[in-house]
């Protein structure tokens, strides 16, 4: 057992005269480390490099104890979650857990069984046998888990995985990346908004413009974020009896409403409490059985904090 | 830390399910149909043609043997071999690493301990049924409908020709597909490529192919030993002297394709091997 997960050394990355990381040292643990920064910042090609995607311009990095660049046999020890919607569309959610885990080298037979459970884990045994294209994006969050961790690997690798997941669906991965954890293994989770990652684990990397600004501070970087007033994007059917209801909350600031390129109404809600809003925002939904199917954070607030720190 | 369950943690894993996967994900019963009646369009105008022959010119059945060999050699082979098979193979050969690239699917496979080498021959083996079965059929078909308008058809010699018809089919199939699965790990976008692939060789690589063949003729100084061994077959065989021809045509052919498929093989194997997909 290793106890550093991740180590970096000077680890930088270009892209032409792109910067993607600059001179990072940094070194992960295990348990559940959540790597923080907008957009761009960086972090998606710090987690590539970590499982051996990208090789680095410059420095070294060790995953496991291991260089992971080309290193196959260390994917054995891997599970990988991208953040884009990476599908063979025409298989059943089953099929492809089930033919991603055979490429780990297991028989069809503990294939299916290890597919099944993983399946189980993340309460996808309902839809499993239809077609990927008629997913949900909370569904295809879930059965992207799934293939992740259907191999029980050590280390898990997240990006993004509650993007523009809806509030029940969030709720559940962050559980399950919870359980991973209390299993014995390590996670390494990517967003953009401090309140998911919150919740997930108290440690975080804080990542911008390719560097790594603070590490393991959460409720440092939690107080100066809150000073800027958090912008949520809600897209669902009855927006507006939903505006409704969140305009009595004390934390509210500003509720708009935007058309989209669908000309669909989108409500963009304003909050000095993020928490608060993100603790009573499902209670709302369900109370008042709205339909709501997806809900985002902009980052412009994490952006400019960012930019206060590094000034 | 928990331990994977990695049975044959120190091995990479060696199965078929790519292959399996890909060559399934091909099978689409809409795309085959449309295909087919692709196919069939050059069949049928120029069946119009013969037929008009048989009955409004000619007073027997058929046209010649020679006359229909020779007008499907000239017209429909030419068709389908140059433009519509190649074209065709090389849809179907972007659509596996292209497609994998495009939809980001590709990241599964290059993060599983697959040797890459292992990814590139079974994609490869999954295209090469595909490609025979996009190609052979439409050529056989063919090639009896208008050895069948004469009744005066000589079957045995007839079949010969078309056995080396799809001998020299199949091996530019496996060509074309390996050419495009060379595009499909360097381009996303390699369905362009491999149009561009085709249109070129149809404006001058046929022709540098061709005399590429005759050069390798010269190189090897085989020239002799082509006629030689023409001669042999045809004395020991009792084969025509062009069937004799056509089958040492087809060894010597076979010898550069296959050299050929084993480079670009191996310069796709590179390609994954180096190359940041996502």
């Amino acid at each position: 057992m290793c106890a550093n997960i991740i180590e970096a050394v000077d680890l930088s990355r270009f892209y032409g005269k792109v910067v993607g990381l600059n001179q990072v040292n940094a070194t992960i643990q295990s348990g559940i480390t959540g790597l923080l920064g907008p957009n761009g910042a960086g972090k998606s090609t710090f987690q590539k490099i970590m499982i051996g995607q990208i090789k680095p311009s410059k420095g070294q990095i060790s995953t496991l104890g291991q260089n992971p660049w080309k290193n196959l046999l260390l994917y054995k020890r891997i599970g990988y979650c991208p953040e884009y919607d990476a599908f063979y569309y025409g298989q059943t959610g089953r099929h492809f857990v089930t033919s991603l885990v055979r490429l780990y080298g297991f028989s069809s037979s503990e294939s299916v069984k290890l597919a099944n459970e993983a399946i189980k884990i993340v309460e996808m045994e309902g839809a499993a046998d239809r077609a990927i294209g008629g997913y949900s994006k909370g569904m295809k969050q879930r059965i992207k888990f799934a293939q992740a961790i259907a191999h029980d690997p050590e280390l898990l690798i997240m990006d993004e995985p509650l993007a523009g997941a809806d509030p029940v669906t969030r709720i559940k991965l962050m559980v399950l990346i919870k359980d991973m954890s209390k299993a014995g293994k390590s996670v390494i989770v990517s967003s953009h908004v401090l309140h998911e990652i919150e919740k997930i684990s108290p440690k975080i990397l804080l990542v911008y413009q390719g560097k790594v600004l603070a590490s393991g501070k959460i409720h440092e970087i939690r107080e100066l974020i809150y000073q800027y007033p958090h912008e949520v994007k809600i897209k669902g059917v009855e927006v507006r009896k939903l505006a409704e209801h969140m305009l009595s909350l004390s934390h509210i600031q500003n509720i708009s409403f935007i058309k989209d390129e669908n000309e669909e109404e989108v409500l963009y809600i304003k909050t000095s409490n993020p928490s608060k809003f993100y603790g009573q925002l499902p209670k709302i939904i369900e109370s008042n059985k709205l339909n709501v199917f997806h809900i985002s954070s902009t980052d412009d607030n994490l952006d400019s904090v960012f930019r206060y720190l590094i000034r | 830390m928990g331990q994977g369950k990695s049975t044959n943690s120190g091995k990479l894993a060696f199965n078929f399910e790519i292959f399996k996967n890909s060559f399934f994900s091909y099978l689409n019963i809409k795309r085959i149909i449309v295909i087919e009646v692709i196919l069939l369009v050059p069949v049928i105008i120029p069946l119009f043609y013969v037929f008009q022959r048989i009955s409004g010119n000619y007073n027997n059945w058929a046209l010649s043997s020679e006359d229909a060999v020779v007008f499907f050699m000239n017209n429909i082979y030419i068709v389908y071999l140059y433009v519509l098979i190649p074209i065709l193979v090389a849809i179907f050969t972007s659509i596996s690493l292209g497609e994998e690239q495009k939809n980001h699917t590709i990241v599964y496979l290059l993060t599983r301990p697959v040797s890459r080498l292992w990814i590139i021959l079974q994609k490869y083996m999954s295209l090469v049924p595909i490609g025979f079965l996009l190609s052979l059929p439409p050529v056989i078909i063919n090639f009896l409908l208008y050895g069948a308008a004469d009744p005066q058809f000589d079957f045995k010699t007839g079949l010969i020709d078309m056995w080396h018809l799809c001998v020299a089919v199949m091996l530019y199939v496996l060509l074309i597909i390996a050419i495009v699965l060379f595009f499909g790990t360097l381009s996303k976008r390699s369905i362009i490529f491999s149009v561009i692939y085709v249109l070129g060789y149809e404006l001058s690589g046929y022709r540098l192919f061709v005399s590429l063949f005759d050069n390798i003729r010269y190189i090897f100084g085989s020239y002799y030993i082509h006629s030689y061994l023409v001669k042999t077959i045809a004395t020991v065989d009792k084969f025509p002297l062009r069937i004799a021809s056509n089958f040492v045509d087809i060894w010597q052919a076979f010898l550069v394709i296959i050299i050929t498929i084993v480079v670009f093989i191996f310069g796709s194997y590179y390609v994954l091997n180096t190359k940041e997909y996502f």
